[in-house]
């Protein structure tokens, strides 16, 4: 039996049909979420006087070296893409714009060829330069509850740690790639469903069904990497807003001398002057 | 030539006598009536078969814009370039208009028995070039209606227009036009199904004018449509697959049963457990927090619940 052929309790065959209410149902909830965070995030850090410690006191994190123009490059073209993707897809999947399905579908195409080609880019640059900071280590998973705890308000120190926090290098290293590669994969085979999703039309019932499901998966790993981008930009907001505003090349990055952050154990220096 | 001028009294005839007089009355008289009132009568009909231009026959009245029945204020007034404007400006009104009774012009516009809209609205037939397209009309629920006498029933005319028509095969710019105006042409009757055409990539895409998604008609069919429960229907549960395939290749009954959102869209979030839950909480919240409505309108707080 086919995925679209399950039928529901009145032997009406709609599950796909009741997904797809569902998917906006899911989608909505995730945007509430990354809402949430960001409500959380704010209070949390008025209230135990982060937000006075970072933005006042500019008790900023330190950061050991430079980050380089072309990570920084590929990552401005990868948000403006993605914003454009984003922007283009729910007013394609939500149409408000008289007329405008055709061209935000060749909005659409660019800017996924774009992201394609950063991604690929930045693949190859991580394998060339940088995969050992999206590595998680063993003292990364058992420094896990600590970081959590920091973000959820439950502690004060922040663990000293490398480039990256474990929950960054799941983020980076693992959500964003294969949520990325889903995306294209779905997205190409809305593109030419009988090339790209032939091999999965005898279990989704056929090619225009498969297309159907890639459809529901587009949109809910579109809206899974909007909720995750959300808390990211929040994060990044107000963990360290110069960084933030060094990324996008507003400000120049001051790097401070390295002080042995692979040498010592990651709880006997605090990171983050502000963390005791 | 020389011109000789005669002066006007000198050029006078001479008076007659009285008995002249009314024997020439009298003749002038007969001939008038022997000869002129026929051929007026005779005159008059020959005109409502001119053409448009030159707000001749017909529109000498039905161009006034002010025209109306008295009776029921039925706007008669016909757009002069309105018509010069359709395919058919060529076409003489009676063409269509067969019900007209030029003969009797007075007696076809005051008390006619015939529903001169209807036979007007089906008179394409008279043309051959639309005589396929009456065929199959003729056997869709719109065409069995009409001939069955249902007045609601639509004829060509409520689709395609009457006196503004434009070629659909000939005018692209039309075409996509009429493409778009699926309210008008379908949505007037099935108002319901109109506002239900509601999801994502066929409706609601199709209502902000994309001009790849499908109008009723492209799933329902036109000339040939039939309702759902009918086998022949395009709709027909034994014939969606074939129906969505047009657009969706591979398509298959379990893809076709993918279309229940297609007008059930705005049903099936009503019916969603999370948006029923959502309501009720919302409902809640504001008995509990903000007081009811009643409580709300008369300034009073809200009673409490035993």
């Amino acid at each position: 039996m086919a995925l679209a052929d399950i039928e529901d309790k009145d032997g009406n065959r709609i599950m796909l049909a009741e997904i797809n209410v569902w998917a906006d149902i899911i989608a909505t909830l995730m945007v509430a979420v990354g809402l949430g965070f960001w409500a959380f995030q704010i209070i949390g850090n008025f209230a135990t006087g982060r937000m006075k410690r970072k933005f006042i006191g500019k008790q900023w994190p330190h950061h050991d070296a430079i980050v380089p123009p072309l990570p920084k490059i590929m990552h401005g073209v990868h948000v403006t893409s993605m914003i454009a993707l984003w922007i283009t897809g729910l007013l394609i999947r939500f149409p408000v714009i008289v007329n405008g399905r055709t061209p935000l579908k060749y909005i659409h195409f660019v800017a996924m060829y774009a992201v394609i080609i950063i991604f690929v880019m930045r693949l190859q640059y991580a394998f060339a330069r940088d995969s050992k900071e999206f590595a998680i280590t063993l003292k990364d998973i058992k420094n896990s509850p600590r970081v959590l705890g920091y973000y959820m308000f439950l502690g004060k120190a922040y663990p000293h740690l490398m480039k990256y926090n474990v929950m960054q290098k799941m983020t980076y290293g693992l959500l964003f790639p294969i949520f990325l590669t889903v995306m294209a994969f779905t997205g190409f085979g809305l593109m030419w469903p009988k090339t790209v999703l032939g091999f999965l039309a005898p279990l989704a019932g056929g090619v225009a069904a498969a297309a159907a499901w890639a459809r529901v998966v587009h949109y809910l790993s579109a809206m899974f990497l909007l909720m995750f981008t959300m808390i990211h930009v929040c994060l990044s907001f107000i963990e360290d807003y110069p960084a933030l505003l060094m990324f996008f090349g507003l400000t120049k990055q001051e790097a401070h001398a390295p002080h042995g952050h692979t040498t010592h154990p990651p709880t006997t220096e605090p990171a983050r002057p502000y963390a005791n | 030539m020389a011109i000789q001028l005669i002066p006007r009294q000198l050029n006078r005839p001479a008076p007659m006598r009285t008995s002249a007089r009314l024997s020439g009355l009298v003749a002038l008289a007969t001939g008038f009536f022997f000869c002129l009132v026929p051929a007026i009568a005779q005159a008059a009909p020959v005109d409502f078969t001119i053409g448009i231009p030159g707000k001749t026959g017909c529109l000498v009245c039905h161009g006034d814009p002010k025209l109306t029945e008295v009776k029921s204020k039925k706007v008669l007034y016909i757009s002069e370039s309105v018509m010069l404007g359709s395919v058919h400006k060529d076409v003489p009104c009676t063409k269509c208009h067969t019900d007209f009774d030029s003969a009797m012009a007075t007696q076809s516009h005051q008390g006619k028995n015939t529903d001169s809209k209807k036979i007007a609205g089906l008179s394409c037939k008279n043309c051959h070039e639309h005589a396929a397209q009456l065929k199959v009309y003729d056997k869709s629920t719109h065409g069995r209606l009409a001939m069955g006498g249902d007045d609601k029933a639509p004829t060509c005319a409520d689709c395609h227009g009457s006196h503004e028509i434009k070629s659909l095969k000939k005018n692209k710019a039309y075409r996509a036009e009429f493409r778009m105006n699926a309210k008008q042409v379908c949505g007037k009757c099935h108002q319901k199904y109109y506002a239900s055409y509601n999801d994502y990539y066929h409706g609601r895409a199709y209502k902000t004018g994309a001009a790849d998604a499908p109008a009723c008609w492209d799933c329902h069919g036109a000339h040939e449509i039939l309702p759902a429960d009918q086998t022949e229907s395009k709709v027909a549960k034994g014939n969606l697959a074939k129906t969505c395939g047009t657009c969706h290749p591979d398509s298959r009954a379990g893809f076709a049963n993918f279309g229940a959102l297609i007008h059930g869209r705005d049903t099936m979030l009503g019916k969603n457990l999370l948006i029923k839950y959502k309501d009720k909480l919302l409902t809640w919240f504001g008995d509990t927090f903000l007081g009811s409505k009643e409580a709300a309108a008369s300034g009073k707080p809200a009673a409490a619940k035993p």
